[in-house]
């Protein structure tokens, strides 16, 4: 990793939360994804697709 | 609160009101056929693609993804000239059909685009009486699911989209199990948000019923998908709220732009004004603000988005037909994602600067981030690993590396 990177995250506070939503109570907390690191898991290429969906409300 | 995108990223652009299908419950907001007006008036010819050359070169900067529909776009004399033209300025788009063409030329343009991401077929039913109770064409069925063979014989990406209505709520497998015959991609079932009509609209007892089958359907691990929003207060579903007026809007075939291709109210004419100026005019706000004032309240919001509010503001009414009473607080968690620490992410999105923070745009997806996560998401060029980008930034990194990769904007290279 390059140092310039080090060296924002030494400048930068970090928010627990980075993510932000288009539609925001600020009453519900957002569902925060939990990675735990697991050298047991295979390593290997992951990927999901999530292409031609339909998800901003249309219909004929 | 909302955040709003500085511009719209998806567009619904209706290329014609033209339509061979006539289906009951059309929720076109313009008359499909002959142009006439409610008033009885004839509407203008649609303008041609020449005076639509300007407005595109215009979206093109900001346009995710445009999704081509209509009536049936396809029937645009000039379609063809259209999808050369979105090659050209680089911008994706989906086809919204009814799958009816005749002519096998039309399958040649499409598999020669580079940038159609598919083609979303209209299929209302596992069987030829239940679908074309709904199209009210005779023959209909089996001219889609030819044509729908024949894209997906040609290497086009076909998804399967309908709306679910009375003739078809109960069904909701044996169309899935045909999706899968036919070699589609998914299914995406929509609720049915046309006029009220005996016989199609289902109760909402029989959507609820519905939602819990496809989302059984979801958890099966089936290709299946949500369109439009159906309230989690009505019953909890895997579905989302839509993106009407945030970063989304539709055009119509004359230019008026609209929040969704479901509302009536039109905000501007993109042949005669700046597409800023009408994303942030006053009727486009009315819209936004005619989020019912207790799904503001409601733990469910930024999920559902206060359900269509396209519907309630043609109806008259305050909310959602569909909406109950606002959810409680939830603490809502997800099963934490176990990954090796050598994997490597690889970012799959652009980024959008916004006075609030930034986008990231893939396809449908926009995931907004707060502005301190630039770091991070520069971290996510296939070098660094999952490691080290959790020492370097800590868990709040690693969790929205989670949400990125949930999403499918990132990929995880070993």
């Amino acid at each position: 990793m390059s140092q310039s990177v080090a060296e924002q995250r030494q400048k930068a506070q970090l928010p627990e939360a980075l993510e932000l939503l288009l539609f925001d109570s600020q009453l519900h907390a957002l569902s925060r994804v939990m990675i735990l690191l697991d050298r047991q898991i295979p390593l290997r290429s992951l990927k999901v697709d999530s292409d031609i969906d339909d998800s901003n409300c249309a219909c004929e | 609160m909302l955040h709003v995108l500085s511009t719209p990223v998806l567009y619904a652009w209706e290329l014609t009101p033209a339509c061979n299908n006539r289906c009951v419950g059309c929720p076109n907001v313009f008359p499909r056929d002959g142009r006439t007006q409610a008033d009885g008036e004839s509407a203008p010819e649609p303008p041609r693609f020449a005076e639509w050359r300007a407005v595109l070169d215009r979206l093109a900067p900001h346009a995710q993804r445009l999704k081509l529909t209509g009536g049936e776009p396809t029937l645009r004399p000039d379609f063809p000239a259209i999808v050369e033209y979105l090659d050209v300025l680089g911008v994706e788009f989906v086809v919204f059909t009814n799958g009816r063409w005749e002519s096998a030329a039309l399958l040649d343009v499409l598999a020669g685009s580079r940038r159609l991401v598919g083609l979303l077929v209209s299929l209302h039913g596992a069987q030829a009486q239940s679908h074309e109770a709904f199209t009210g064409v005779p023959g209909s069925f089996e001219e889609t699911v030819e044509n729908i063979q024949r894209a997906v014989a040609r290497g086009i990406t076909v998804a399967i989209s309908l709306v679910l209505t009375c003739h078809n709520v109960d069904n909701t497998a044996d169309i899935v199990e045909l999706s899968e015959q036919l070699g589609a991609h998914h299914v995406v079932f929509n609720r049915y948000l046309g006029p009220t009509i005996d016989g199609i609209t289902p109760s909402p007892t029989d959507l609820a019923r519905a939602a819990q089958n496809i989302g059984a359907l979801c958890r099966q691990g089936r290709a299946v998908k949500f369109g439009n929003c159906i309230p989690q207060c009505l019953i909890p579903n895997e579905s989302s709220g839509c993106l009407a007026g945030v970063a989304y809007c539709a055009v119509d075939p004359w230019g008026n732009v609209r929040p969704c291709t479901h509302s009536s109210l039109i905000a501007g004419n993109l042949l005669e004004q700046p597409l800023e100026g009408i994303w942030f005019s006053s009727t486009m706000q009315r819209f936004r603000d005619a989020i019912p004032p207790q799904c503001h309240q409601c733990s469910a919001f930024a999920v559902c988005h206060g359900g269509c509010k396209a519907l309630a503001m043609d109806l008259g009414v305050e909310k959602d037909p569909l909406a109950t009473d606002p959810l409680s607080a939830s603490d809502r968690t997800s099963s934490p994602i176990r990954l090796h620490p050598d994997m490597r992410p690889v970012s799959r999105f652009v980024v959008r600067p916004e006075e609030w923070g930034l986008v990231l745009l893939r396809g449908n997806t926009v995931f907004p981030v707060r502005p301190e996560a630039a770091p991070i998401l520069e971290a996510l060029d296939g070098q660094s690993t999952l490691e080290e980008i959790g020492q370097l930034f800590g868990p709040p990194a690693l969790s929205l590396v989670g949400s990125l990769y949930q999403r499918g904007l990132i990929t995880l290279v070993a």
